[in-house]
């Protein structure tokens, strides 16, 4: 008979955690499923635009940097491919991984009354923000991969290598997003200050404009996680030549060791969260 | 599975908990990277902290259920949500065997623009069922809930009442080895009521259960042990159930008398007792509940002394008799008979052939009226509510019900 053994919070062996977490993702992998539906389906059951909602917002974006560099307002100089496509492909993956990175928070949120009362694996909320986000990802292609085909852009084999940048940014979204969430569920100050930070983020990323060799920016881009990702994908969506394999190398070892770190802080720390923002 | 195994063994856990939120957040931020950092939490009280619950021991075995009771902010939820894993102890040690089930939230992870049916999926996940599990249930689920009609209805219009029984119905699939149960225990209208009680006691009686209830009638007949709370710690037990309640009644106990009534009358003495023994109790001199031990019931006398003032011209009462859980049990009262105000002390006594009463605790209380007319009971001049309390003590255990007939039995 499986037996369980609750002891004060500092006695941890992290054999036995890791372990936990394993088992935590085996077993909520149907209660993550559920919830992805429960929350999919009612998510949209009272809106009338229903899932235009998850398009919206990065076409907008896109729409304004587009008519700005027409107007000639800002003038963006060599772009590696047509200037519309760069943007909206920079503008959906970066929403994606702005997404990815909010999720975490906003799953621990919403289920924090169920998790004061009830025990069930807390990984499945991961897995569920994973499973919301892979949905957004077919969405968005659905959108993407048409207008990139009219402007040009044929699909090809060589979009394969761009899946992998992409599943590079949600590891980067999702284990930035576990990182902040046990303060952010905490303290309000996260929740409020992401929606203020993530745009000026974007604009300090090679998202609207292609990427700089040199400058301030040039060194932000050096130390941007999401920089090696976002261009893998675009470069090989746009089919252009990817120059960034060695922040890519760094930075995939560097969010792997972050995405475990942070799921252990966020096993360590839930109960304590439960504890003093549970009601 | 022997019968007998300990599921449940919680080892002097203690837990600390914050009143200022400020600080709580504050210290919570620290804990939390104290932890992930592998340092120690401080152990001592901080600022502003004090124990919810500190050094609780128990051991639950299969079959047994332990009454949990204490009043409000005893620590008894702090405690449960321990044992369910949901928070660390502080201090202690807490060892579950098997699975664990908790009827602490019905109808978790409901959504309300969602139906019936998919929200029994959505709970059923959430208590840890696969899709399969539900499928196979889930009929099973709906009959018990008598929800047939609106499964398909999204749950926002359902009323409080169905909410909970469409919960219910799935919460009680569950095949724990170590139940929490927290006041929930029966929703619903009396017809539901009873079926869920039924649920319960299928379900206790494979398992090691813990139950929280400030329902004293239901804790007697459901546990066999009791653990009293009184500011996080152990006030009495784990022990006898009916000590338990006793224990738990007493905390109430030597609050002063409850008087009431627009005091245009005063009563002075109180003496209640039968021929062996009686206690008295003199109101202007003595503010505390007194007591007494009944071992026979046979000619009880109520002797009440009074002074009314002269404005009331006459006046009757009612004694009453209420159980541990202040509900009335029994009543004496004359029957048509009113008393002209002397006013001057008058001595009312009431004598009663036999209480009838089982073992049990009682209280007393006295209130007297001006009646105006036969219907209306009139004023209330002077009430004291549980003026004195008494316990009957019959030879054996005589099961739960207050009244005991007493009866001629022979064989047709």
């Amino acid at each position: 008979m499986k037996t369980t053994i609750y002891s004060p919070q500092n006695n941890y062996v992290l054999s036995t955690l890791v372990r936990e977490i394993f088992l935590g993702f085996k077993e909520g992998r149907e209660l993550a499923y559920r919830l992805f539906i429960r929350d999919l389906r009612a998510g949209y059951k009272r809106s009338f635009l229903g899932i235009f909602w998850l398009f919206i917002p990065p076409f907008f974006t896109a729409g304004i940097w587009i008519f700005l560099n027409d107007q000639q307002v800002v003038s963006i100089q060599g772009a590696p491919m047509d200037y519309a496509a760069f943007t909206l492909c920079g503008t959906i993956l970066w929403s994606f991984f702005a997404e990815a990175l909010n999720k975490p928070i906003q799953r621990y949120q919403s289920a924090m009354g169920m998790m004061s009362k009830l025990n069930f694996p807390r990984e499945s909320l991961v897995l569920a923000a994973v499973y919301d986000q892979l949905f957004s990802l077919i969405l968005k292609l659905i959108v993407l991969v048409p207008i990139l085909w009219i402007l040009g852009y044929p699909p090809n084999l060589n979009w394969l290598i761009g899946f992998l940048g992409i599943f590079g940014l949600l590891i980067a979204g999702i284990s930035i997003g576990l990182m902040l969430s046990p303060i952010g569920l905490l303290y309000g100050d996260i929740g409020k200050a992401l929606p203020m930070i993530l745009p000026f983020v974007m604009y300090l990323s090679p998202v609207i404009y292609p990427l700089r060799d040199g400058g301030k920016l040039a060194i932000l881009q050096g130390i941007n996680p999401v920089t090696p990702f976002l261009e893998m994908a675009r470069s090989s969506l746009g089919g252009y030549e990817f120059t960034l394999w060695q922040p890519l190398l760094i930075w995939t070892g560097v969010l792997v060791g972050l995405l475990l770190f942070s799921l252990l802080v966020v096993k360590i720390a839930m109960p304590m969260i439960v504890e003093r923002s549970g009601s | 599975m022997r019968n007998d195994e300990v599921l449940v063994k919680v080892e002097g856990v203690s837990k600390k908990f914050c009143k200022s939120l400020k600080r709580s957040l504050w210290y919570g931020a620290g804990d939390i990277s104290r932890s992930v950092l592998g340092l120690k939490n401080p152990e001592k009280l901080r600022k502003d902290e004090f124990w919810a619950v500190k050094d609780v021991s128990f051991e639950v075995r299969r079959g047994e259920c332990l009454g949990l009771i204490g009043h409000n902010g005893a620590g008894k939820s702090t405690l449960l949500k321990m044992l369910n894993g949901l928070i660390r102890p502080d201090e202690g040690r807490i060892e579950m065997k098997g699975k664990v089930g908790a009827l602490i939230e019905l109808g978790a992870g409901f959504n309300p623009v969602l139906t019936g049916r998919e929200n029994v999926y959505n709970n059923g996940a959430v208590l840890g069922f696969s899709k399969a599990e539900i499928d196979r249930k889930f009929d099973e689920i709906v009959a018990f809930a008598e929800m047939e009609e609106f499964i398909d209805t999204p749950v926002q219009n359902y009323s409080s009442g169905m909410k909970v029984r469409l919960g219910f119905a799935v919460a009680s699939q569950m095949e724990p080895d170590v139940l929490i149960i927290d006041e929930v225990l029966a929703v619903g209208d009396l017809g539901f009521k009873i079926k869920c009680f039924n649920e319960i006691y299928r379900l206790i009686e494979n398992a090691a259960v813990i139950l929280v209830s400030h329902s004293m009638p239901q804790v007697a007949q459901v546990c066999r042990t009791g653990l009293v709370l009184k500011q996080g710690k152990i006030n009495f037990g784990p022990g006898k159930v009916s000590n338990a309640i006793i224990n738990y009644f007493g905390i109430f106990e030597n609050n002063g008398l409850n008087i009431e009534g627009n005091r245009r009358g005063e009563i002075r003495n109180f003496k209640f007792g039968n021929n062996d023994t009686s206690v008295e109790l003199d109101i202007s001199k003595n503010q505390n509940q007194p007591e007494i031990i009944l071992e026979n019931c046979q000619n009880v006398f109520f002797e009440t002394s009074v002074i009314i003032e002269p404005s009331v011209e006459n006046f009757s009462l009612i004694i009453s008799i209420t159980d541990i859980d202040q509900k009335v049990v029994a009543q004496v009262t004359p029957p048509e008979r009113m008393f002209t105000n002397l006013t001057k002390m008058m001595v009312v006594e009431a004598k009663v052939n036999s209480l009838m009463l089982n073992t049990g605790n009682y209280s007393i209380s006295v209130h007297i009226y001006n009646k105006s007319n036969a219907v209306d009971r009139g004023e209330i001049l002077i009430g004291i509510r549980n003026i004195l309390k008494f316990t009957v003590k019959k030879q054996k255990f005589v099961g739960a019900a207050p009244i005991l007939y007493e009866s001629r039995w022979k064989e047709c």
